[in-house]
């Protein structure tokens, strides 16, 4: 695939992201018309009182919401990528791996202890998120490795026991610490409601961060992707590699999950759908990936809050509804050609 | 020498132990190591490569120690053919063959024409150009066996290392492997140790064969050397012949039973 073909894809999909947002701020309880939300962009622009309550709407809720579902969406796939290459298995997911509900328990240890700014000025959750992160995939690793192999089946029980285990001990925890237990079961399940400006600038922050580190890492990981001991012999540090992926992925992830809870199946649906646009290539499939997921999230995001308005649904379900049956798609297409 | 073994030991949990092995190859040689299962082949050869630690003796390669190689000049040294393994992502021929190109390449690997060059060349030396845009995962078991081997080409190393590469193919692939192989030999002039579990035809296509047993070098030479009845009885446990054929330069060893009591 040459340098054209691959910007071009690229340039198409960046587009697709700039109309979804566009469109997406729009869409809602109270709906903006397109004419209204440009009156309210160059009101917001022009004048320095108070705000009217379409820029309200605009500034304060859709704008923060939607972008950050693009970024969340874009850290989940390439968290995904990575660890799908790192697992060598095209049906690792920071969900099924266990990592989300590590992130979940360690904001929510976070939240018991009632921890607000650490060292830096940053804040002590999205830290513990990613302590909570890299301990689920360690276990899970750990459990499901057999030699130096990582059969499929004892991965994916690994994943589902140490998932639900987690689960329980986060549920039992936010209720101790007293929260609501409807606000719990969002949080679970997913969701972007609480999104504001400084949430979407420090999830924003650690996913560029990540996101460098992890192109950094692409090149190695296209190896390792392929067979551990042939990286090797090619001259990989596998292990390195391997350890620094993971790091970078589990501190996207944590990122993600402290701001929107555990959201599933977004990097297993969407690397396959970018491998589809731009190959196998994970220096190409990582930046695809990314804003293919955010064009994802937005989507499913606006659907959830759309659907049954002025209700709400928990993101995580929508994207559950799509990516399980993908997962059984995968796992039975795996199946017949073994 | 390309590569000299001194006095070799290792042992790890269950693996196969080496106990003492020696062994030389000069540049540009072709060796088959033979032997039962868990004599310690493979063991040998990850010795060689330097994925394993040895407990003690000396491994040099053209002539300096092996642990005075750091990971990338080693990887431009020596490199190994796996055991085929399954790849599960959708990656075409020229970007796996191009996985060779690694210890060449800058941090995110963007390859020059020159890359690109070595990586048509390693293709068409095994006879896969036209394979190029295929996906490894839609090729045949020879042809996938010919593009592995095509990628172990573009790393431009001096040594291959070849872990029973053609023991899951049917026998007219394994000898049309075997001359891909002798004639790579032959022409690049890169010496090569392969593993191989077909005795006849390590001795057709090896001028040089070294038998393993119990971790140990029963004997290393010429097939006609190596393949005689009492080693093949304490080896394998076999009573065999070693045949001359008129017309034919190899000998051909036969295997009349089993030296097991039944």
């Amino acid at each position: 695939m040459n340098l054209r073909i691959i910007s071009t894809r690229l340039g198409i999909l960046l587009l697709i992201l700039l109309v979804s947002i566009i469109v997406a701020v729009t869409l809602g309880t109270s709906g903006l018309s397109l004419e209204r939300l440009f009156s309210a962009v160059t009101e917001f622009f022009h004048k320095k009182q108070t705000l009217s309550p379409d820029e309200v709407i605009l500034f304060q809720i859709r704008f923060p919401r939607v972008l950050l579902a693009a970024v969340v969406g874009a850290a989940l796939a390439m968290a995904g990528v990575v660890f799908q290459a790192v697992l060598r298995n095209p049906l690792a997911d920071p969900y099924i791996v266990g990592t989300s509900s590590g992130a979940a328990l360690g904001a929510a240890v976070a939240v018991l202890l009632h921890l607000g700014t650490g060292p830096l000025g940053l804040s002590w959750l999205p830290i513990f998120a990613f302590l909570g992160a890299v301990g689920a995939m360690f276990l899970v690793y750990s459990l499901a490795r057999v030699g130096d192999k990582i059969p499929v089946e004892t991965f994916l029980l690994a994943g589902v026991v140490v998932g639900s285990l987690v689960w329980a001990i986060v549920s039992l925890i936010l209720t101790m610490a007293g929260s609501g237990l409807t606000k719990i079961v969002f949080w679970m399940m997913g969701s972007l409601q609480s999104a504001d400006w400084i949430g979407l600038a420090v999830t924003g922050g650690y996913l560029i961060t990540g996101g460098i580190w992890m192109m950094l890492l692409a090149h190695p990981l296209n190896l390792v992707s392929v067979g551990e001991e042939s990286a090797r012999h090619s001259g990989v540090n596998v292990e390195k590699v391997k350890v620094s992926a993971v790091l970078a992925a589990s501190l996207v992830t944590a990122a993600a999950v402290s701001v929107s809870g555990i959201i599933g199946f977004v990097g297993l649906v969407i690397p396959h759908a970018a491998r589809m646009i731009l190959g196998a290539d994970n220096r190409l499939l990582l930046p695809a990936s990314a804003v293919i997921g955010a064009v994802f999230l937005v989507w499913c995001d606006t659907f959830s809050r759309v659907v049954f308005s002025p209700n709400e649904i928990p993101v995580g379900v929508i994207t559950a509804l799509i990516g399980a049956p993908f997962f059984l798609f995968l796992l039975y297409k795996r199946r017949k050609s073994m | 020498m390309i590569l000299k073994v001194e006095n070799l030991h290792f042992s790890y949990r269950d693996m196969p132990t080496i106990n003492g092995v020696n062994l030389t190859l000069p540049e540009g040689g072709m060796l088959a190591v033979i032997g039962p299962n868990g004599a310690g082949k493979s063991t040998l050869l990850r010795l060689v490569s330097g994925i394993l630690n040895p407990k003690s003796g000396n491994i040099l390669i053209k002539d300096r120690p092996l642990c005075e190689y750091n990971q990338i000049r080693l990887a431009r040294t020596i490199t190994m053919v796996p055991q085929d393994s399954r790849v599960d992502f959708p990656y075409t021929c020229r970007e796996f063959v191009m996985m060779g190109r690694y210890p060449y390449l800058g941090l995110m690997g963007w390859e020059t024409d020159g890359d690109r060059r070595i990586v048509e060349e390693s293709l068409a030396s095994v006879g896969a150009d036209h394979l190029s845009d295929r996906r490894l995962e839609e090729l045949s078991g020879g042809e996938r066996q010919r593009v592995i081997l095509a990628r172990a080409l573009a790393q431009k190393t001096p040594l291959i290392l070849l872990d029973e590469p053609i023991s899951h193919l049917d026998i007219g692939y394994q000898v049309e492997s075997m001359e891909l192989l002798k004639k790579i030999n032959r022409d690049q002039g890169i010496a090569m140790i392969i593993i191989l579990h077909d005795l006849n035809l390590a001795a057709r296509y090896c001028p040089d064969l070294l038998l393993l047993y119990k971790g140990e070098v029963l004997a290393q030479g010429k097939p006609g050397q190596v393949l005689v009845p009492e080693l093949m009885k304490t080896a394998f446990n076999v009573n065999a012949k070693l045949e001359k054929i008129p017309g034919w330069d190899s000998p051909v060893l036969l295997v009349e039973s089993t030296g097991r009591k039944t």
